[in-house]
C-alpha cells in the first residue's frame, strides 16, 4: 500500500517534471568530459532548496543516475569517459564505434545501465541493512586488500602485452604519490606549488590521457587525402538479439552483485567497480580475446557496473547515514538541510520519504531508458561531422571540463601534459588502462596500508586475521595465477 | 583656461571616485571557498551568499577551489584586486597553513571583515564501547598510554589538533590515526576499527541517532544544541583550547569604505534567524565578530598554531 502511494507520489506531474529535468540535465552533464555526476548534483543542490523536498530530490536523483549513464555516451563516441565511472566503457565501446556500431553500443550502454540501476534499487529495498552492516566491516586492513585485488586487474586491462601494461601501471602508482602523504602530511614532488598539495587531480589526468591522447593520435595517423569522416554509422544492427541477451546475462548478474557491494563500501565507487568487474568478467569469459577489441559482453558489464553502484551507495547513506561515494555525501548534506538525518531512524521516522526516494530511483532509470533509446539515433550523427571539426570541439570540451572540476588553471596544464603522455602511449602501443588504475588505487592502497599498520603499531597480522582480508587476498592470488592454470588445463585436455 | 579645465576635471575625478566608492557594490561579488562542494565551508558560504545578494542587490557567486587545506584558494584570493569583489570564506585552516608549510600566507596577509561561527569537536565512541563517560575513557587512557586509537580527519587537520589538545589538558597519550575526512573517521568508529573519533557534531549525528555511536563530551565551553545531554569540556573541568571556526576576508589593501559595507551586510546575514537555525542543524556555535575582532582573533590563532605545529614533529 505504502509503495503504491510512493509511486503515485512520484508520478504527480510536478514531481515527475523535476525528475525529467534532472535526467535531461544529467544527460548533458555526464556526456561532457570533466563535468561529473558529483559536480552536477553539487551545482543543483542549492537550487533544490527552493523546491519541496520530493521535487528537489527527484531532480537530484535524476541527475545522479543520468550523469553516470551519460558518461558512457562520450566514452563510446569519443573515447573520453564523461565521468570516472565510465573509464572501462572506453575499452570496448570506442572499438565498437570505430567498427561502425555506435548505435548498438549506445543502446547497450542505456539498457545495461538501466538494468544495473534497477537491480541495485531492488538490493536497496530488500537488503539495505545487511549490506550496510557488511560495508561497515571495511576498515583500513580490508581497504588495503581491496586495493590490492583491484591492482591485480592491471594484467587484465593490459591488452596483449602484460609487461607493457605493468610498466605503465606502476608508473601510475608512482604518480599517485604526488602531493601531501596521507599519514604524515609530508610534501612529495609538490615543486612548492600549492596546487599540487592534493596530488595530481584524477579527472583532468583521465580526460587528457583518454580524450586528448586519442585526438592527437588521430591527427598523427590521419591521411590528408582521406575523406575526413570518423566512422561510417551502420544502421543495420541497433539492438541485441534475445539470444545474445541471454548469453550476456550471467556475467552481468555477477557484475551487478559485485558492484552493489563495492558501492555500499564507503570510498569505493563506480570507477573502481567498473574496472574490477570488467577485468573479472574477462577472466571468466569464454572469449577473453574479444575484450578490449569491441566485446559486447565487456561493454555491457562496464555499463551495468557503474549504475549498479548507485543503489549500493544509497544503501549505506540511507541505512547508516554514511556516504557511499562523493555524490551521496552531498545528498546527506541536502537531507540535513531539509531537517532529516539519514540513518536507521530515517527508515522509521520518515518512512514514506525513503519509499519515495527509492521509487524515484526506479522511475529515474525508466526515464533514462526512454531518453537513452530515443537519443541513441541522434548522438552518432555528431560523428558524421568533419573530423577536424570534431577534434576542435572535443579539445574544447576537454579544456572546459578540466577547468570546471576545481576552477583551476593548473588542472588544464595537467590535462594537456597527460594528453601528450597518452598520445605517446598510443603511438608506442602501450595501454592507458593500467596507468589510470594505478593512479586510482595508489592512494587507497598506500593510505590504508599505513593506517592499518599504525593501528597495530606495525604488526602485519591484521591482514591475516580478518575474514574479508583473507578472502580478498586469496582471490587476488588466484586471479594472478589463474591464466597459467587455465593454460595447463587446456594443454592437458589437448 | 587650460588650468581651469584641468581643475574641473580633477574635481570631477575626485567626485567621481568618491561617487564610485559610495556606490560599492556595482557588479558581481565573488566568494571563493577552499573546499569541495557540499562540505561545511561551502554550505555556510552559499547560505550567507543568498542573504548578501538580497541585501546588496548584486549577484554573489560562490566558487569552490579545493586543495591544500584551503591554501590554493587563499593564494588565489590574496592575489586578486583589492576592490571588494573578491572575497573568501576563511576556515580555521587559514591560520594553520603557514605553520604547516603549505603556503607563505597567514591571517596578517589579508583583511578579515566578519567572523561567522565556531565548530567544536566531539569525543565519540562506539555505542558498544565500555566507556560510558569521558572520565572512563581518560582513566583507561591514563592506565594504558598509547593504547587508545583516535581517528581524526587528517594529519595536521583541526580535528587532529583537537585530539592533541585533549592529550595536553587531560595528561594522556593517544595513538592518532588520520583518515580522509571526519566522516571517514566516524565510520571507522562505527565499524569498530578505531576506538574514538574527535570530529564535528554533524559528522556523528546519524550514527548517534541510529544507536551506533555515543558522544562522551563536547570540546567546548557550552553544551551543543544537537546533544543537550552530553557534558561540555568546561563542565568536566577542562580548558578548551581548540575549536574550528569560519570567517570571511578580502585581499589586503581593500579600502575601509568597502570593508564597512561588507561588514554591515555580513553582520546582518550572520545574525539573521535563518543562519542561527542553520547553525543549530549542523551543530555550529554562532559567534559573530566584527572586522576588528575577527582580524585580531585570526592572528592570535595563527600565533598559537605557529607554536603548536612544530611540536607534532611531522617531519
Amino acid at each position: 500500500m505504502d509503495w503504491i502511494q510512493a509511486f503515485l507520489g512520484v508520478l504527480q506531474p510536478q514531481v515527475f517534471l523535476y525528475l525529467v529535468i534532472g535526467v535531461v540535465s544529467g544527460g548533458l552533464i555526464g556526456a561532457l568530459p570533466g563535468l561529473t555526476a558529483t559536480m552536477g548534483v553539487a551545482v543543483l543542490t542549492p537550487i533544490s532548496f527552493w523546491l519541496k523536498p520530493e521535487c528537489g530530490f527527484a531532480m537530484l536523483i535524476g541527475v545522479y543516475n543520468s550523469a553516470i549513464w551519460a558518461g558512457g555516451v562520450s566514452a563510446i563516441l569519443i573515447n573520453t569517459p564523461g565521468t570516472p565511472a565510465s573509464i572501462a566503457s572506453t575499452f570496448d565501446g570506442y572499438k565498437l564505434t570505430q567498427k561502425g556500431y555506435s548505435a548498438l553500443a549506445l543502446n547497450i550502454n542505456t539498457v545495461y545501465s538501466v538494468l544495473g540501476g534497477l537491480f541495485s534499487s531492488l538490493c536497496l529495498i530488500f537488503f539495505a541493512f545487511p549490506l550496510a552492516h557488511f560495508a561497515l566491516q571495511f576498515g583500513p586492513a580490508e581497504y588495503t586488500t581491496l586495493a590490492l585485488f583491484g591492482l591485480t586487474m592491471m594484467v587484465s586491462v593490459s591488452g596483449i602485452s602484460p609487461i607493457k601494461g605493468l610498466l605503465v601501471g606502476f608508473l601510475g602508482l608512482l604518480f599517485s604519490t604526488v602531493g601531501l602523504d596521507s599519514i604524515q602530511a609530508y610534501k612529495r614532488y609538490t615543486l612548492n606549488n600549492s596546487a599540487l598539495l592534493d596530488g595530481l587531480n584524477f579527472v583532468p589526468m583521465m580526460i587528457g590521457l583518454f580524450g586528448i591522447g586519442e585526438i592527437l593520435y588521430q591527427i598523427y595517423t590521419s591521411d590528408s587525402q582521406e575523406k575526413l569522416v570518423v566512422a561510417e554509422v551502420k544502421g543495420t544492427k541497433q539492438f541485441l538479439t534475445p539470444k545474445e541477451f541471454g548469453k550476456l546475462a550471467p556475467a552481468n548478474l555477477l557484475t551487478g552483485i559485485i558492484s552493489v557491494i563495492v558501492g555500499a563500501i564507503p570510498g569505493a565507487g563506480g570507477d573502481i567497480a567498473s574496472i574490477i568487474c570488467w577485468g573479472q568478467a574477462k577472466k571468466m569469459s569464454k572469449h577473453p580475446e574479444e575484450y578490449g577489441e569491441g566485446s559486447l559482453e565487456g561493454l555491457s558489464v562496464s555499463c551495468t557496473a557503474n549504475n549498479a553502484v548507485i543503489g549500493g551507495a544509497m544503501t549505506t547513506m540511507l541505512s547508516l547515514g554514511i556516504p557511499g561515494d562523493a555524490v551521496t555525501a552531498i545528498l546527506i548534506g541536502s537531507l540535513m538541510m531539509y531537517g532529516m538525518t539519514p540513518g536507521p531512524q530515517l527508515f522509521i521516522e520518515n518512512n514514506p520519504f525513503v519509499l519515495t526516494l527509492i521509487a524515484q530511483l526506479i522511475l529515474a532509470n525508466l526515464v533514462i531508458l526512454i531518453f537513452g533509446l530515443t537519443t541513441s539515433r541522434i548522438y552518432p550523427k555528431i560523428l558524421k561531422i568533419k573530423k577536424t571539426t570534431l577534434w576542435v570541439v572535443v579539445i574544447m570540451c576537454c579544456i572546459i571540463g578540466s577547468y570546471a572540476i576545481n576552477n583551476s588553471y593548473v588542472d588544464i596544464i595537467m590535462m594537456s601534459v597527460a594528453g601528450i603522455f597518452g598520445f605517446i602511449l598510443r603511438v608506442m602501443d602501450f595501454p592507458q588502462g593500467p596507468f589510470i588504475l594505478g593512479m586510482l588505487l595508489g592512494r587507497l592502497l598506500e593510505s590504508n596500508l599505513r593506517r592499518a599498520l599504525s593501528l597495530t603499531m606495525g604488526n602485519y597480522s591484521i591482514f591475516f586475521t580478518s575474514p574479508i582480508c583473507i578472502v580478498l587476498l586469496s582471490i587476488s592470488v588466484l586471479s594472478l595465477v589463474w591464466p597459467s592454470i587455465k593454460k595447463q588445463l587446456k594443454k592437458r585436455a589437448a | 583656461m587650460r588650468r581651469r579645465i584641468f581643475l574641473t576635471l580633477l574635481v570631477l575625478l575626485a567626485v567621481g571616485s568618491a561617487f564610485a566608492q559610495a556606490k560599492y557594490p556595482t557588479k558581481q561579488i565573488n566568494i571563493v571557498v577552499g573546499a569541495s562542494a557540499g562540505g561545511t565551508s561551502d554550505t555556510v558560504t552559499r547560505f550567507l551568499a543568498k542573504d548578501i545578494e538580497a541585501q546588496l542587490g548584486v549577484p554573489v557567486v560562490v566558487t569552490d577551489k579545493p586543495g591544500g587545506s584551503c591554501s590554493v584558494a587563499f593564494e588565489y584570493m590574496a592575489a586578486q584586486k583589492p576592490d571588494g569583489y573578491h572575497l573568501m570564506y576563511m576556515p580555521v585552516e587559514s591560520a594553520m597553513v603557514k605553520a604547516m608549510g603549505f603556503t607563505q600566507l597567514e591571517p596578517k596577509s589579508v583583511r578579515y571583515f566578519a567572523h561567522a561561527m565556531f565548530l567544536p569537536a566531539t569525543v565519540t565512541v562506539n555505542s558498544k564501547s565500555p566507556w560510558k563517560t569521558f572520565n572512563d575513557l581518560i582513566a583507561y587512557a591514563k592506565a594504558n598510554p598509547g593504547k587508545v586509537t583516535v581517528g581524526n580527519s587528517g594529519t595536521g587537520s583541526i580535528w587532529h589538533f583537537a585530539a592533541v589538545g585533549i592529550e595536553q589538558v587531560c595528561g594522556v597519550t593517544f595513538n592518532h590515526v588520520p583518515f580522509d575526512g571526519g566522516a571517514a573517521a566516524a565510520t571507522a568508529v562505527m565499524g569498530g576499527h578505531v576506538d574514538v573519533a574527535t570530529v564535528a557534531p554533524g559528522e556523528v549525528l546519524a550514527g548517534v541517532k541510529g544507536g551506533y555511536l555515543r558522544v562522551l563530551a563536547i570540546v567546548d565551553t557550552k553544551r551543543s544544541a544537537l546533544y543537550p545531554d552530553v557534558p561540555c569540556f568546561k563542565e568536566l573541568g577542562y580548558d578548551v583550547k581548540i575549536l574550528a571556526w569560519g570567517a570571511f576576508a578580502a585581499p589586503a589593501g581593500t579600502p575601509d569604505s568597502v570593508i564597512s559595507v561588507l561588514e554591515a551586510a555580513f553582520s546582518k546575514a550572520i545574525q539573521s534567524q535563518g543562519f542561527q537555525d542553520l547553525c543549530v542543524k549542523y551543530g555550529f556555535t554562532p559567534g559573530y565578530m566584527d572586522a576588528k575582532d575577527a582580524q585580531a582573533f585570526a592572528e592570535s590563532q595563527a600565533r598559537w598554531y605557529q607554536e603548536e605545529v612544530p611540536k607534532l614533529k611531522l617531519k
